[in-house]
């Protein structure tokens, strides 16, 4: 009897035009982001607020599923590998997932190849940070006394290969400083990091602006610089460093994308590109951008894998230099 | 008086409609677990903490620390009423609490546990609002070297939580630091024993763990033990006149001793419960009703177990360091929840810390109206047999593990730890220190690494700077003293049970 009802159920499963109907209904259920960190970062802040206004616009419930652990590797690889194409699993796609894992890593678990883009969200630009009070009026004072006293400079990372320690790279082989001379504090996390400036345990912290946002305006750090083409809207008095004639080019940001797998049909993604083009627009939806400081930067899906493949260039070249690549 | 304006926006925020219903789920979930013939509070925490994940941050800490407080006074209930302490803490309560129960007493000796309860709750909850500030204002002063001091005085706490055996204790405490070698290492992200095997590079889950290793157990545990309980039936729960007379000396005594020695870090409430119950028959006019069901008995050792516990908020918050391993269950909470207990909780998370010191008033007063008037349905519960309770409580286990990251992984590793977890306690090896290790491990490796960057490489960075001398001497210290008080306590645990129990 039981096999009956399985042929039957099958059957009446291959029978329904499935691939076709789904593609034009889309969304007709629920719909999982996956965000490959915890609750409460910056990477599930903006999945929620996603989650917020596509749910009423499609009126289907947008599930926000945190899966973390191995600096989100292992939420990627569910999404983009372990799941089915059809355009219900979602991952929330920034750089740790892709071009600084792909840049780092001789044999990726992750490839460009393994997604599809629909669009970036948020770029959330670095900035150097120093205590309140610190001496060193400007970045380019500051870089000064960096290259005179490598030795003296204390400074805080998140993680061994996290932006923090690409930036300081970037920024130590622009004003010919040896990284290897100072000394790197690997930190867990933004928190921490600020903590120990703050307590003027380290002399120097490089985070992105919405994690910097909470201490400066808890007047406790000064911000130097900010490595972005032009300034932020959130901190318009920090100078860019290419401004203050220390840095050129930008070679490592926070960002935030929606990507599917790479067998996810078109027409789906293409939706999402749509949808996410007029999210960026949406009132309410900016407004909660503003309270967690998050620098919304839309893309559109063709630009979006070309930025993402000049950063892996960039992650490869300077996880090689830095001697971290494997 | 800043104190008291930010303690008044806690209450602002913990009053709020869901809050308070938080709170009060929370308190009623643990007792009904707590409840649970041989369920202690760690369990309780464990199996309900999934729960609470799909809450945000605020009103899940707040039914958490509900949950924490029921489940200790459910502990307290099967202990009266069925001689079944649910772990160490409530054995003094057995002594006299079951005797009373027998003399058809046990639902006023409930009341009286309940009362003392709360006093020693509040007390500890007011100490907490205080003090905790104090030690959190220096918190900037907290670099690397001085949390590294701090997890060396942590670690001391294996000590105390080593009940019979040392070896025992610290062969485990080594297998719990093992466990959270697996995956990215914390500051290198090297990955470390992961045998190329995807899953394994995200580590092994705390809350897997931990339900695997106190819940599933205890399933195992009891269906094998085949647990059947009857309970006596209850009349009376409002104490008289005569026994609050009675319990009330008994119930400051208990607090005070409960609550300073709860303020060492090193301190578990198995240990201190003891020393109240102690001094109370040492102090009695008539030592020899001890034991035949002098209310005292109960007062006691119930205020020094809950004062404990609410002292161990202190350190808990405002240090990071848990005093008990339901405090450890409720640190990895916080930390599930991006919420770094220590110094810099209160600077970094005000709001949060307040709502939870005010919900924690609340909680111990909703526990206190709650459970008066709902003993007779705790007791109807204690009945349930255990060939439905434990699949019941397997199921809510499963469920549990799986929430948390939402991967089937992570049942399979519950399981795996169920199965470990039994044989490790069947055998009388505690799993505290175990847990304690897995989390407060890659803490101290990540501390040592950081510190040893910033003197590029020299260990003398934790001898020069003030703080962490004095931690670090403070470390030497409290293990000296806890290995004397683990000797103490362990005589008395074997003198009144006969058998050697993990702490």
């Amino acid at each position: 009897m039981r096999t009956i009802v399985c042929a039957l159920m099958a059957g009446l499963f291959l029978l329904s035009p499935v691939a076709v109907q789904a593609q034009q209904d889309y969304p007709a259920k629920a719909v999982e982001l996956i965000v490959p960190f915890v609750p409460g970062g910056g990477t599930d802040l903006i999945a929620r607020l996603m989650s917020d206004y596509l749910g009423k616009k499609w009126g289907k419930p947008m599930l926000v599923v945190n899966k973390p652990g191995g600096g989100g590797i292992v939420g990627a690889r569910a999404a983009l590998k372990d799941s089915q194409p059809d355009g219900y699993t979602v991952l929330i796609d920034i750089h740790t997932t892709s071009s600084m894992h792909i840049g780092a890593f001789k044999a990726p678990q992750l490839t460009l190849a393994d997604r599809k883009y629909a669009a970036r969200v948020v770029r959330d630009p670095m900035v150097f940070a120093v205590k309140a009070d610190a001496s060193w009026k400007n970045f380019k004072e500051f870089s000064d006394w960096v290259k005179a006293n490598p030795d003296q400079l204390v400074w805080s990372s998140v993680g061994p290969s996290g932006p923090s320690r690409y930036t300081a790279f970037d920024w130590f082989s622009q004003i010919g400083v040896d990284p290897v001379k100072t000394k790197m504090v690997i930190t867990k996390g933004a928190g921490d990091s600020f903590a120990q400036l703050a307590g003027g345990h380290v002399l120097l912290s490089i985070h992105s602006v919405a994690e910097a946002n909470a201490m400066l305006k808890a007047g406790k750090i000064r911000l130097l610089a900010v490595l972005s083409p032009s300034r932020v809207k959130y901190i318009p008095d920090v100078p860019t460093a290419e401004e203050q004639g220390v840095m050129k080019g930008v070679r490592v940001q926070w960002w935030a994308s929606v990507a599917f797998p790479s067998a996810t049909p078109d027409p789906i993604v293409k939706k999402w590109e749509g949808a996410v083009a007029e999210m960026v627009k949406d009132p309410a939806f900016l407004a909660g951008a503003d309270r967690i400081s998050m620098n919304i930067d839309f893309l559109p899906a063709t630009e979006m894998r070309a930025f993402v493949e000049k950063e892996v260039e960039g992650y490869t070249d300077m996880a090689t230099k830095i001697g971290i690549r494997r | 008086m800043e104190i008291l304006g930010q303690l008044a926006g806690g209450f602002a925020a913990a009053l709020s409609p869901t809050n308070l219903l938080m709170a009060a789920l929370g308190s009623l979930l643990g007792t009904l677990v707590g409840v649970l013939p041989g369920l202690g509070p760690t369990a309780a925490i464990a199996i309900l903490f999934p729960l609470t994940t799909v809450l945000p941050p605020v009103p899940a800490i707040i039914m958490l620390a509900g949950i924490y407080y029921g489940a200790m006074y459910g502990g307290s209930t099967t202990a009266i009423l069925l001689n079944i302490p649910g772990e160490v803490a409530s054995v003094p309560t057995c002594l006299d609490g079951y005797p009373l129960a027998q003399q058809g007493r046990g639902g006023v000796a409930l009341g009286i546990a309940a009362i003392g309860s709360f006093f020693a709750g509040t007390l500890g909850v007011v100490a907490l609002t205080f003090f905790a500030p104090f030690l959190a204002d220096q918190a900037l002063r907290f670099g690397p070297p001085e949390y590294f001091g701090l997890m060396i005085l942590a670690f001391t706490v294996v000590a105390s939580l080593s009940s019979a055996s040392l070896v025992k204790g610290f062969s485990m405490a080594i297998f719990g630091y093992f466990l959270s070698l697996i995956g990215l290492g914390p500051s290198t992200a090297e990955p470390r024993f992961t045998f190329d095997w995807a899953p394994l590079f995200a580590g092994v889950e705390l809350i897997a763990l931990v339900v695997g290793l106190f819940a599933i157990s205890e399933v195992f545990l009891g269906l094998e033990e085949a647990r059947a309980a009857i309970a006596p039936r209850i009349t009376n729960v409002f104490p008289r006149w005569a026994d609050l007379k009675q319990a009330i000396p008994a119930i400051l005594r208990g607090t005070g001793i409960g609550f300073f020695l709860g303020l060492l870090p090193g301190c578990a409430p198995g240990v201190t419960v003891f020393m109240a119950y102690d001094a109370e028959k040492k102090v009695s006019k008539h030592p020899e009703r001890f034991g035949k069901g002098a209310i005292e008995g109960v007062a006691s050792p119930e205020s020094a177990n809950n004062a404990t516990s609410s002292a161990g908020f202190i350190p808990l918050m405002a240090l990071g360091i848990p005093a008990s391993p339901p405090l450890a269950v409720l640190l990895g909470g916080l930390l599930v929840y991006g919420l770094q207990p220590g110094p810099l909780l209160f600077q970094k998370n005000p709001d949060f810390v307040w709502t939870i010191i005010a919900s924690l008033y609340i909680g111990n007063l909703i526990l206190l109206v709650l459970n008066l008037p709902l003993i007779g349905m705790w007791v109807w519960l204690t009945r349930i047999p255990y060939g439905i309770l434990g699949p019941v409580i397997l199921l809510l286990s499963f469920v549990g593990a799986y929430t948390v990251r939402n991967s089937m992984f992570d049942v399979g590793v519950s399981l795996v730890f169920g199965v470990i977890g039994y044989f490790l306690r069947k055998y009388q090896w505690p799993l505290a220190p175990l847990l304690l290790a897995f989390i407060l491990g890659p803490l101290l490796e990540n501390y040592l690494l950081q510190s040893l960057s910033m003197s590029g490489g020299s260990p003398w960075i934790f001898f020069q700077r003030g703080l962490s001398l004095a931690l670090i001497g403070g470390a030497t210290l409290l293990l000296l003293t806890s290995l004397y008080l683990v000797r103490y306590t362990t005589r008395r645990v074997k003198e009144e049970t006969a058998e050697e129990m993990a702490l």
